[in-house]
């Protein structure tokens, strides 16, 4: 992680605005409270702005504490590192005030009058500013969760409106139109009705897609006005029977969740077969979960039309709905499919 | 040119669409109505007609699996919502693709087409060959259509044990039966699982889950021995691809 402060430029600033002051405040303070004579003051300034940019490493102390230390840890090593640094820096003071006493005399003759003050300060200067960065690396993590947590959630959002996208085949469009196309010839009635039939599952799946949840009633409604419309093209080969059991009234599921097993169950089902089949759709409960079963008749000798993207659709929506607490289970038994749908059950 | 036409469709307003609107096309009578592929090889068989207008996707046997059985003696015009068959039917020689929903204007167009195609009467062509040719690399026939004067077999492609030449047709061993299927050896090779039917002669493709062991015979000729005890010979050239796959 970068440092919360040399990394980030509006508090760099800060930090140089209030470096200046601060650091010759601490190495100036004590010493002319010690009755130094200004003249003789600019080592002891260099050396007080020498800490305060110094005690900017106090960073690494609170940043790099073992993960999962506790205050207390916490405590001891900024307390440690305060010591430490600050005896550095005296004993530097010390070596640089021997150096310079040719030039100004009067820092390394009152050095043990002023010492000890400075130390004082410059140990709490020490703490002040770790625990300044304590609560920046605080701050900056929560932010960061933050950033991961809504990420996510886009994520998650993105894939299901994909997946909604996905929900309704164009190819149901167009070989409805072609009905429609057919109808008007001979049966402008028919027709109309189609139309209008076409025009209120787009007009509701739409409605539906929108919400994170629908009643199941909603759900079963579309089902039906899809089944209807595929009735047109497929006559009687398509029989279909939904059955709500008592119990699931005012159930909530994802919208549109059942649709692509239905198109399944038509296209790979219903369509495999000279003359026609059944759907079934059962939904109950079951304990805290909903249960929906879609059964299609199929032809077993048929050549394998899926290719599985419908039912792996779902699943990545139940998943990143409901994460383990959805299932699916899908498989043939003998001339019939079966898919098995587990949802919690959500309250309205 | 008056054009003697079938419908085949598995859904009734597709075919009622169609119906309308040739009804209004000139010198075009319809003499078949067909809901699914084994009723349309069954009217080319008895009626003769000159054009098929053909749905892709139906139960059994799909669109191109009629054209593969019947593509030598009719114009196909292939109709589907799917455009994704397009290139495809084109390169199995359809003289048409209509997309659904379509409208008259278009379907005059197919019709002209036919007509073109027909005066045309371009020599037979091998069907098989090229629905051989417009199979996608990588995916291999699961299934044999084969069609005796109106019948037509499915025969699962795991049935099969193995395939001989006979003049222009080859024979289609699976258990006890044969079958005659009018295609060339190389041409149904190319269609099927290199890694599960292997030319062991150049009259012979064997189904290598059927081969039971090899047998030397001399130094240079060897029999394949199956499962059921039948023998095949096996060509020097036939052995060195079964030692490669073994």
């Amino acid at each position: 992680m970068l440092h919360p402060v040399l990394h980030h430029w509006p508090r760099l600033r800060l930090f140089l605005l209030l470096w200046v002051p601060t650091g010759t405040l601490l190495g100036v303070g004590p010493y002319l409270a010690a009755d130094g004579p200004a003249g003789d003051a600019w080592p002891v300034t260099i050396w007080g702005l020498v800490f305060a940019a110094a005690a900017q490493a106090s960073y690494y102390l609170v940043r790099f504490a073992p993960p999962g230390s506790g205050a207390g840890t916490l405590l001891w090593r900024v307390g440690g590192g305060a010591l430490l640094t600050v005896a550095l820096w005296s004993a530097a003071g010390w070596a640089w005030f021997q150096l310079l006493s040719p030039l100004a005399p009067a820092p390394e003759a009152l050095f043990g009058r002023f010492a000890g003050m400075a130390a004082a300060a410059a140990a709490c200067l020490f703490v002040a500013m770790s625990a300044v960065h304590h609560a920046l690396v605080a701050a900056d993590g929560r932010a960061d969760a933050q950033a991961r947590i809504h990420a996510a959630e886009v994520g998650a959002r993105e894939s299901e409106l994909r997946a909604l996208r996905a929900q309704v085949n164009p190819h149901f469009l167009f070989n409805c139109l072609h009905s429609i196309s057919a109808l008007a010839g001979q049966d402008p009635e028919a027709a109309r009705r189609m139309c209008q039939q076409l025009a209120d599952f787009f007009r509701d799946s739409l409605q539906a897609g929108s919400e994170r949840l629908i009643p199941i009633e909603t759900e079963v409604a579309l089902v039906a006005r899809y089944l209807d419309i595929e009735q047109v093209r497929f006559g009687n080969r398509l029989r279909h029977a939904i059955r709500l059991e008592s119990g699931v009234e005012g159930l909530r599921v994802p919208p549109l969740i059942l649709q692509p097993l239905i198109e399944n169950a038509v296209r790979h089902g219903i369509a495999t077969l000279i003359d026609g089949g059944e759907i079934t759709v059962a939904l109950t409960t079951d304990g805290e979960r909903a249960v929906a079963v879609v059964e299609n008749q199929f032809d077993p000798d048929g050549r394998r039309t899926g290719t599985g993207i419908g039912l792996a659709n779902v699943r990545a929506r139940l998943a990143s709905l409901y994460q383990e607490r959805a299932s699916l289970t899908a498989g043939a038994d003998g001339d019939r499919y079966r898919v098995r749908v587990v949802l919690p059950r959500e309250a309205a | 040119m008056p054009l003697r036409v079938a419908l085949v469709d598995d859904e009734a307003p597709a075919r009622m669409v169609l119906r309308e609107f040739l009804a209004h096309a000139p010198e075009v009578t319809i003499v078949a109505e067909c809901a699914n592929g084994f009723e349309a090889v069954k009217a080319v068989a008895d009626l003769q007609p000159d054009v098929l207008f053909l749905d892709v996707q139906m139960p059994k046997l799909d669109g191109f699996e009629v054209l593969d059985l019947v593509g030598r003696d009719v114009a196909v015009v292939f109709t589907t919502a799917y455009d994704e068959f397009a290139l495809k039917a084109f390169e199995v020689h359809a003289v048409d693709y209509l997309l659904k929903p379509f409208g008259r204007a278009r379907l005059a167009e197919a019709l002209a087409r036919v007509r073109e195609r027909l005066a045309a009467r371009p020599a037979a062509t091998d069907a098989p060959a090229l629905a051989a040719a417009a199979r996608l690399p990588g995916t291999w026939l699961t299934r044999l259509v084969i069609r005796d004067g109106a019948d037509v077999h499915v025969i699962p492609i795991d049935q099969v044990d193995y395939v001989e030449t006979q003049d222009d047709y080859v024979a289609v061993h699976a258990g006890e039966r044969t079958r005659l299927k009018e295609q060339t050896l190389a041409s149904l090779e190319s269609q099927l699982d290199p890694y599960r039917f292997v030319r062991v002669h150049r009259s012979y493709l064997l189904n290598l889950d059927r081969l039971a062991r090899l047998e030397a015979v001399s130094k240079d000729v060897r029999m394949a021995i199956l499962r059921d005890g039948r023998r095949l010979p096996v060509s020097r050239s036939g052995f060195a691809r079964l030692q490669e796959l073994l």
